[in-house]
């Protein structure tokens, strides 16, 4: 059987989905990515030859996620593709008449607005993460709540107090006043709710026009909180995919699906036994020129596969040296 | 700035000046403005401010800084930097170099030309305009050839190599020689079977659309992801356009200001309706979307971020908002780029293929605004 593989290594999670040739999500897998992307992805690829059916192979990859490329080369990825392209074509795939999309994901949210099955506008938070996942998960921490029954409490509140949430400082020291003055948890937890979707439709959605249907994904909409009081505030009902947490590896295998059938050519992919291979990478600074570009190489069993952060090409191919050219200036001018 | 350096220094250099030239735009040099610099001035003053500390380590014993009247807060810019630096320690007189009044600053040039009359200012300064065209001439021929080009670098190696040319041209024949052969450079440097994806205009604040190096490489991102860009603000043309030479320039400024007044009432007061007009030109003039590109906290593109949704909507035309300061960093920006890039070829390509079934054109029309389609536009269909 022909399967599709998509990864996404994000911030806080990192997430597999394969998908068959209907494609039909036929496995997933959400892990924490703990701050090690390489470590994630071995553990997410390894126990794959198990759990897949006998005689699958995987004939396109895809990766995204602010980790894509180091997963795009860790795994041999077909099609590196950015988060908010996955994640449109996976919600348009899951509901083709969406109109909305909003993700909120461990440390960036996105609105991306989807009309005639085309994304025609998104937007992504700028300079502030106030109102992600890393922010909910901190205060759940602050109320001794497990980040899994946060949303249950939230619903359990009858009044819900009023947070400031322009700024999650604020939005902190405004929580601890209202612990002190006595209110309840499971109120100041649907507080924090109600201020975080505040937050999130001035900042993020600000000025975009959000249609019904609404699809919500990403790791925060597993919070019941988060998705009533986001229903409250849009006034519309909220769709939650099943597969929420991993729309953006779903989408990542989509574009590898449709990369294959676009271009009918072999996969990189390098198989399942990635996870018994040192990978190791290392950064330098290059002194070559003025630019002084931070460079990452990365390491297969010590040889070079990848290397990027260079603006001249010189680490991007196996080869150390610039491509020859006689004429070539090889200090540049004092510009 | 890269070119305005080469001419600076080549008008320099012809009244017989020592000129230091401050290293290029560095970590080093941000992180040095940013110290000094108050916290929520825009990033173009930081970075300058930086550039000044740097040239005055080097030697430099008068620093020279561009200003002008009305618009933004660039008019105090040079006051501030020359207190700032003062109290730094450093000993140097400041020229404000002012675009709006150009007589005045080649006057400035002849002070600091060494006691050289008109005779010898005029044609140095002239020249040195020539040479800041001729490089901005090889940035519009990068950004053609870009995501054209045979094997990938070739244009930033044809770049690097005539801009060196350029920097050592001695005269005006030479000058246009090497533009010439530039010309023909990057001609032959593109792939018969390589078009670009899409075409995409940048506008908004001057300096960050012109300093590669604090835009992280702007031009460079999105040519090497296959796009055409296009600026709308060259140094050289608005310096001409300001010594009234370039009345084309000057009508297609106005009518850019004309086309943003709907959006913006009092359209003198404001640099950004200038941003607002040129998007709207870039509608007409079929390209597939727009990237305003700012400072955070720049005061008259924030004006025109805040009703570039509507003016998106009304011509429909995606824009893309990028505001960056220092603590921006590099992957949010490449991420922005490539969804947008991937959302603007999805939408044509989307277009095209409604244009070729011959359905839903009322539903396309109304979804993307008056645009043409990408069969209309090639003549087919």
């Amino acid at each position: 059987m022909d399967v599709f593989l998509g990864i996404d290594v994000g911030s806080v999670s990192t997430n597999l989905a394969v998908l068959n040739d209907n494609l039909e999500v036929i496995y997933d897998k959400y892990l924490r990515t703990s701050g090690r992307p390489i470590d994630a992805v071995q553990r997410a690829i390894s126990p794959l030859a198990g759990v897949l059916p006998q005689g699958s192979g995987v004939v396109a990859a895809g990766a995204t996620g602010s980790a894509r490329r180091l997963a795009g080369e860790l795994v041999g990825a077909d099609i590196v593709k950015n988060e908010i392209t996955a994640h449109s074509v996976a919600a348009i795939h899951l509901a083709p008449d969406v109109h909305t999309v909003i993700e909120i994901g461990g440390q960036d949210s996105k609105i991306i607005i989807i009309r005639n099955q085309v994304a025609v506008d998104f937007a992504m938070n700028t300079i502030c993460a106030a109102g992600t996942g890393s922010f909910l998960d901190q205060q759940a921490n602050r109320l001794t709540v497990p980040i899994e029954e946060f949303g249950e409490l939230a619903l359990a509140s009858e009044s819900p107090v009023r947070i400031a949430g322009r700024c999650t400082v604020f939005a902190e020291s405004d929580m601890i006043h209202k612990q002190q003055m006595g209110h309840r948890v499971e109120d100041i937890v649907a507080g924090l709710c109600q201020a975080l979707v505040r937050n999130y439709l001035g900042n993020v959605a600000k000025g975009k026009e959000i249609l019904p249907p609404v699809v919500f994904q990403g790791g925060v909409a597993a919070n019941a909180g988060i998705r009533k009081a986001l229903a409250e505030e849009l006034r519309t009902d909220i769709i939650v995919p099943d597969k929420f947490g991993v729309m953006g590896a779903v989408g990542a295998a989509l574009l590898a699906h449709e990369w294959r059938s676009e271009t009918g050519a072999r996969s990189r992919f390098r198989g399942f036994a990635i996870g018994d291979v040192a990978y190791r990478t290392t950064s330098l600074q290059c002194n070559e020129c003025p630019n002084l570009c931070e460079v990452i190489e990365v390491l297969m069993n010590g040889s070079k596969i990848a290397g990027w952060g260079d603006r001249c090409g010189r680490y991007q191919t196996e080869k150390k040296e610039v491509p020859a050219c006689e004429e070539c200036v090889t200090t540049p001018s004092s510009s | 700035m890269g070119p305005l350096t080469v001419a600076i220094k080549s008008i320099f250099r012809r009244l017989g000046q020592e000129i230091v030239v401050p290293p290029p735009t560095s970590h080093r040099t941000i992180s040095l403005g940013a110290r000094y610099a108050p916290e929520l001035v825009c990033m173009p003053f930081k970075v300058t401010l930086g550039n000044m500390i740097e040239g005055l380590e080097r030697g430099a014993d008068t620093v020279a800084m561009a200003t002008s009247h009305g618009n933004c807060r660039l008019g105090f810019y040079w006051p501030a930097q020359e207190i700032i630096l003062k109290d730094l320690g450093f000993q140097f007189e400041m020229i404000p170099i002012n675009y709006d009044r150009p007589l005045e600053f080649v006057g400035e040039f002849r002070r600091f030309g060494g006691g050289k009359g008109w005779k010898d200012v005029l044609p140095a300064f002239m020249f040195g305009i020539r040479k800041l065209l001729a490089l901005e001439e090889l940035e519009v021929l990068c950004m053609e050839t870009r995501p054209r080009e045979r094997e990938s670098g070739l244009t930033t190696r044809l770049f690097r190599k005539w801009q060196a040319a350029v920097d050592n041209a001695p005269d005006s024949s030479t000058l246009k020689q090497v533009r010439q052969q530039a010309r023909k450079g990057f001609l032959e440097a593109r792939a018969e079977s390589r078009e670009p994806v899409a075409r995409i205009r940048i506008v908004g604040e001057a300096y960050m659309m012109a300093e590669p190096n604090v835009n992280f490489h702007l031009q460079q991102k999105l040519g090497d992801m296959g796009v055409e860009t296009e600026r709308s603000y060259w140094l050289g043309k608005s310096v001409v356009r300001a010594i009234r030479l370039d009345r084309k320039g000057r009508r297609e400024h106005e009518k850019a200001i004309r086309d943003a007044t709907p959006y913006m009432r009092y359209p003198d007061l404001c640099t950004g309706c200038q941003s607002i007009g040129e998007t709207i030109q870039a509608v007409r003039r079929n390209f597939d979307g727009v990237i305003l590109i700012m400072p955070f906290t720049c005061m008259p593109e924030v004006l025109a971020q805040s009703v570039m949704h509507r003016v998106s909507e009304d011509h429909g035309i995606p824009v893309l908002p990028l505001p960056i300061d220092e603590h921006s960093d590099e992957g949010g920006i490449s991420t922005r780029l490539e969804a947008f890039v991937d959302l603007i070829v999805r939408r044509k390509q989307l277009k095209s293929r409604e244009a070729l079934a011959g359905t839903g054109a009322a539903h396309s029309a109304r979804a993307f605004g008056r645009g043409p389609t990408t069969t209309e536009r090639l003549g087919a269909g």
